[in-house]
């Protein structure tokens, strides 16, 4: 890990806080539960953050069985990564017993490009696994800041590369390949979506893009709009950029598969789904590259979800959360479709 | 949520955790959430399902711990509470038998049934709601016996059930497709309404009474049929038995009433016809009650006898025409329309 992060203070990237929109009132307490869960991700709070999310599960509770009472086989395959870079662990689950190919899900973690595991979140994954409709295959890319961009992009491309040549083995239907992933994660399935179109291959039949985590300017009103709340506020944003792209995050040398929002041209990119709160700092950039694909040709669903903040949907109970999951469950299993 | 408390219940310091459920009640009160919104919080941080019966506004909200709603009936509580102020109203959890109390269920069940408080505190308590939980069966005696005091009711009260929205009786609610009004004593009942009416001699009647009143209401007529359109359980005998055994989709199965029902499609005055002749002491009288002449109505009961083997004069035929009339209104109790 780098002794310290560069130079640039927040003050030379933020400017005031803008005008948010209200939390919904269900989501309130949520809000204020999270916040005192951990601490603001710094250099200094890293492992502990990374102890947090990387386990998958929270401390005190058991990790989900992802063989599903063994319906779900579990494996874990060591790939080439990108060149002249380490192999690349993916986690597969796949239905068990024989059955015609079903449609791939390549899972791309969250945790602002610097905590997270092949293991986070696949629990959601799951259930499409165990019915028998999808393999899940997730990626472990390298963290920054110890492994700063390109590493964790390249390494979501080399996963994503060998599981479509290996589709068959899989069981994985190659018109049927989804690259999806959350936050971070979907900042990334952005960027390796954008790398499989300009590498010609593989071919993505989807990519579904979970509150993404997309631009390191700060220059759109959502982006300046949270601090101290919401989860993912912009100065835990501006670690993670930070920590990604060094002292090049703002400027002129990142490239749009690290920043997906940078892509000037959106065409022939796969059909899409976007969802993001109303109070989150990852808003206007969702918003924005969603209408863009739109503009370039490509079909996409866009939902905002009023009144939810970065990861509310953790609070399942709430009734904007059950919306959200419901339309994007919804979504998910359209795509999954033969 | 319930992960998150999870991991404060096995920390080192349980008053976190009871702070954070303190927490979490505070700030839906303070954000004015909905009291539906309140269940679901209930449900999330007890990691089990859980419920609100509203006695005022006569309903039920259940819901897992995920969010999802569950059929608005409780099941087995674990453990229930009543919301401070607000007769008729309780929260309850319901952990499974498998599942050992959680050290916090009773503080979020306090929590709860005090944020379910605070945020109705603007509701008045309507005569509406009083009369619901009046009627309630679900309501434990003293909430009953509140609730009718303050309408000023006591012993014996008649209930009234209409389909009529507007009843000319004091302390009319809807429940339901019913309105329904309990009156002091015995009321004066206007002409021109359809009803059911049944007396509790006790408070604690009152429930029983309401689906008394419902049954004598299924075998009224409409208000310008032939037949009684006002009804009191207590004149209805044995025939009160009809009413609260059958439902209306077992009485439609009957033969004679599906008889009766091919009969109408084409020859609408059957069910008047035999309910004149059977009320009426002469044929005569049934004529002039249905506005027809003396053979019109010898030739419509001839048809009837024909066509779906009804004859008022064989041995038997009247108890047949009657309780088949009974069954008829019984499986269309529910074809009127409101305030007819």
């Amino acid at each position: 890990m780098p002794d310290q992060m560069p130079d640039e203070t927040s003050t030379d990237v933020f400017g005031a806080v803008t005008t948010r929109p209200p939390f919904d009132p269900e989501l309130v307490p949520a809000e204020a539960m999270l916040r005192g869960v951990g601490e603001a991700p710094t250099i200094e709070t890293l492992p502990a953050l990374r102890a947090l999310v990387s386990g998958g599960t929270i401390p005190g509770t058991v990790p989900t069985d992802l063989t599903a009472d063994g319906r779900v086989h579990v494996e874990e395959r060591q790939v080439p990564g990108p060149d002249g870079a380490p192999e690349v662990t993916l986690l597969i689950l796949r239905p068990v017993g024989d059955r015609a190919p079903v449609a791939g899900i390549f899972n791309i973690h969250g945790g602002g490009m610097i905590s997270g595991s092949r293991r986070t979140g696949m629990e959601l994954l799951l259930p499409y696994v165990a019915e028998g409709n999808a393999v899940a295959v997730s990626v472990e890319y390298r963290l920054a800041p110890e492994h700063p961009d390109p590493a964790p992009v390249e390494d979501c491309y080399a996963g994503l590369a060998w599981t479509a040549k290996h589709a068959v083995e899989l069981g994985i239907d190659p018109d049927r390949l989804i690259v999806l992933g959350g936050s971070a994660g979907g900042g990334l399935a952005a960027g390796t979506a954008l790398l499989a179109r300009d590498r010609g291959f593989p071919a993505l039949s989807h990519q579904v893009l979970l509150c993404p985590m997309l631009d390191d300017r700060f220059v759109t009103h959502s982006s300046q709009m949270l601090d101290g709340e919401g989860v993912w506020d912009r100065n835990a944003n501006l670690f993670g950029w930070t920590s990604l792209l060094g002292e090049r995050r703002g400027g002129p040398d990142v490239s749009q598969y690290a920043a997906p929002a940078r892509a000037q041209d959106l065409a022939g990119l796969p059909r899409t789904y976007i969802d993001t709160g109303s109070v989150e700092v990852f808003r206007d950039e969702a918003v924005d590259y969603a209408t863009r694909l739109s503009q370039a040709g490509v079909s996409v669903d866009l939902h905002m979800w009023g009144g939810a903040f970065h990861g509310s949907d953790m609070a399942t109970h709430a009734a904007v959360s059950q919306a959200s999951i419901a339309t994007r469950d919804e979504f998910i299993r359209r795509a999954l479709e033969a | 949520m319930r992960e998150l408390i999870g991991a404060m219940e096995s920390s080192d310091d349980p008053a976190a955790a009871a702070l954070r459920v303190i927490d979490h009640f505070d700030h839906l009160v303070e954000e004015r959430a909905t009291i539906t919104a309140v269940v679901r919080a209930t449900a999330a941080l007890a990691g089990c399902p859980a419920g609100l019966h509203d006695g005022e506004r006569g309903d039920v909200r259940r819901f897992d711990p995920e969010g999802k709603q569950l059929p608005g009936t409780e099941q087995a509580a674990s453990a229930r509470l009543s919301v401070p102020g607000r007769i008729g109203t309780w929260v309850w959890i319901e952990r499974p038998g498998t599942q050992q109390a959680g050290s916090l269920d009773s503080l979020i069940l306090e929590r709860a049934a005090r944020t379910v408080q605070a945020l109705h505190r603007s509701i008045s308590r309507t005569p509406d709601s009083l009369a619901r939980v009046a009627c309630d069966p679900d309501t434990t005696e003293s909430d009953r016996r509140s609730a009718a005091q303050a309408l000023g009711l006591s012993a014996p009260v008649t209930v009234v059930v209409s389909t009529s929205p507007g009843l000319p009786v004091p302390h009319a609610t809807t429940m339901g497709r019913y309105t329904v009004a309990l009156a002091a004593e015995a009321p004066a009942l206007p002409f021109g309404l359809r009803a059911g009416t049944a007396v509790a001699k006790d408070l604690a009647e009152l429930p029983a009474t309401l689906d008394r009143a419902a049954a004598a209401f299924r075998l009224t007529d409409r208000l310008d049929g032939p037949g009684p359109s006002l009804l009191g359980y207590e004149d209805l005998g044995a025939c009160a038995a009809l009413a609260e055994r059958f439902t209306p989709q077992d009485a439609a199965a009957v033969p004679d009433v599906q008889s009766l029902d091919e009969a109408l499609a084409t020859h609408p005055w059957v069910v008047d016809t035999l309910q004149a002749a059977l009320d009426q002491t002469s044929l005569r009288q049934a004529a002039n009650s249905l506005h027809v002449h003396h053979s019109t109505l010898q030739e419509r009961l001839a048809w009837v006898e024909n066509r779906i083997d009804i004859g008022l004069t064989r041995p038997g035929g009247r108890q047949r025409a009657a309780v088949a009339v009974a069954l008829w209104r019984i499986a269309h109790c529910e074809d009127a329309a409101p305030g007819r």
